[in-house]
């Protein structure tokens, strides 16, 4: 709790002095590892913004796009003209794995820039990339028992620290 | 009640008689696989860890790769790559409806011996229930893409130092082995030659000096009795 009230207070430091753009959006990303749909609205103040999103990563074992990847980020503009927005954002989601050899929730943790391209005159669309470094690993036993012998060994998961997507993103009041 | 906490560490508990087989990493543990555009990732080798009686039955595999266990192979078209670990499969014996030693994604290795392919240390806890008689150890490591100047890409079928074409092996598999008897404290499994470059055969082949980079993908092999 303590950390979450450290990041608010953060951001609303950082963000102090800059002009808001419109955040709340609807929007949907793709990265090598993931794709997402997200939910995002402004909050506590003006210039703060919180998104939650639920999607799907190929992060474990299998490579199959079929973990289910939610969580929740906060971030603001530290940059903001006409057509661009750059803000500065963190986050904390869940990572379910989803393979026939383990079953984990990885907690994960993120830190990135988030980039906002307005397209149009409308102001309601626009091109999103989000590029930082997240954190996220698990480890987990596996053990197998057959006639005389017992096996076990640790594994261990771990997403890649690499965040990067790009996205489309609609601008609602 | 899922806990924030990425730093939960899972722990083999040995008890007395267990038997700990720890592979440590060497110089060339991963290996550069391309992806697109020049840019590359760096693999770590798919390998098997199995046990025979002294007499060179096969008894029971111990732990193998998620890719050759379960045929998760990326991007094979099809390829079975029946070089990745030809000794194995062959001691193994197992044949697969289209005729290969390989476990199909239909019929897979189970899932307790199947994992990830570590990118640093592994460490396996081995419980004999009647550990009287001595056991064989052994262990085939292999690189995709490994070429150097005697197993290249260019190597034709038919070939002796043909290894899969431009995707296959290259150098080929390596094996280790060693005997670890009911009174053995603790030990280190040795190098005992390398596969078939094709995966044609389960022959052992003890010519090292084609050999470059393979030999050193593991750094070494510590079998510990508890």
């Amino acid at each position: 709790m303590k950390k979450i009230a450290f990041a608010t207070a953060l951001f609303t430091l950082i963000s102090f002095g800059v002009k808001s753009q419109n955040p709340n959006q609807v929007s949907a990303r793709l990265s090598t590892n993931q794709f997402e749909l997200g939910y995002q609205r402004k909050f506590i103040q003006q210039k703060i913004w919180g998104e939650t999103y639920i999607g799907l990563g190929n992060q474990d074992i299998n490579k199959k796009f079929d973990d289910i990847v939610t969580g929740l980020r906060i971030g603001t503009p530290v940059l903001v003209n006409k057509k661009n927005v750059i803000n500065i954002a963190a986050g904390i989601g869940l990572y379910f794995s989803n393979n026939e050899i383990y079953s984990i929730v990885t907690p994960v943790y993120s830190g990135f820039i988030a980039y906002n391209r307005f397209i149009g005159k409308t102001e309601k669309h626009s091109l999103l990339i989000n590029l930082g470094y997240q954190y996220g690993k698990k480890d987990y036993k596996q053990e197998y028992s057959i006639d005389d012998i017992y096996t076990a060994t640790i594994g261990s998961f771990k997403v890649s620290p690499v965040y990067f997507s790009v996205g489309y993103g609609f601008h609602f009041k | 009640m899922v806990g924030f906490s990425s730093c939960e560490k899972e722990e083999l508990s040995f008890t007395e008689g267990d038997i700990q087989i720890e592979i440590e990493t060497g110089e060339h543990w991963l290996h550069d696989f391309p992806l697109l555009l020049g840019i590359t990732k760096k693999n770590p080798p798919q390998f098997a860890i199995w046990l025979e009686d002294t007499k060179g039955n096969y008894l029971s595999t111990v732990f193998a790769t998620y890719k050759i266990a379960t045929e998760g192979w990326q991007s094979n078209n099809g390829n079975r790559r029946k070089e990745a670990l030809p000794y194995w499969c062959h001691q193994r014996g197992v044949v697969y409806e289209d005729g290969l030693l390989l476990p199909t994604k239909e019929n897979p290795l189970a899932d307790g011996i199947t994992g990830a392919t570590p990118v640093v240390n592994k460490t396996l806890q081995l419980r004999l229930k009647s550990f009287n008689e001595p056991v064989v150890i052994k262990a085939e490591f292999n690189h995709s893409i490994d070429f150097n100047e005697f197993f290249p890409e260019d190597a034709k079928v038919g070939d002796a130092n043909y290894s899969g074409g431009d995707m296959g092996s290259g150098q080929p598999a390596i094996v280790y082995a060693g005997t670890i008897y009911p009174e053995t404290k603790d030990m280190e499994l040795q190098i005992i030659g390398h596969s078939s470059p094709d995966g044609s055969n389960g022959n052992i082949n003890t010519d090292f000096e084609k050999l470059t980079t393979s030999k050193t993908i593991v750094g070494k092999i510590k079998v510990t009795k508890k």
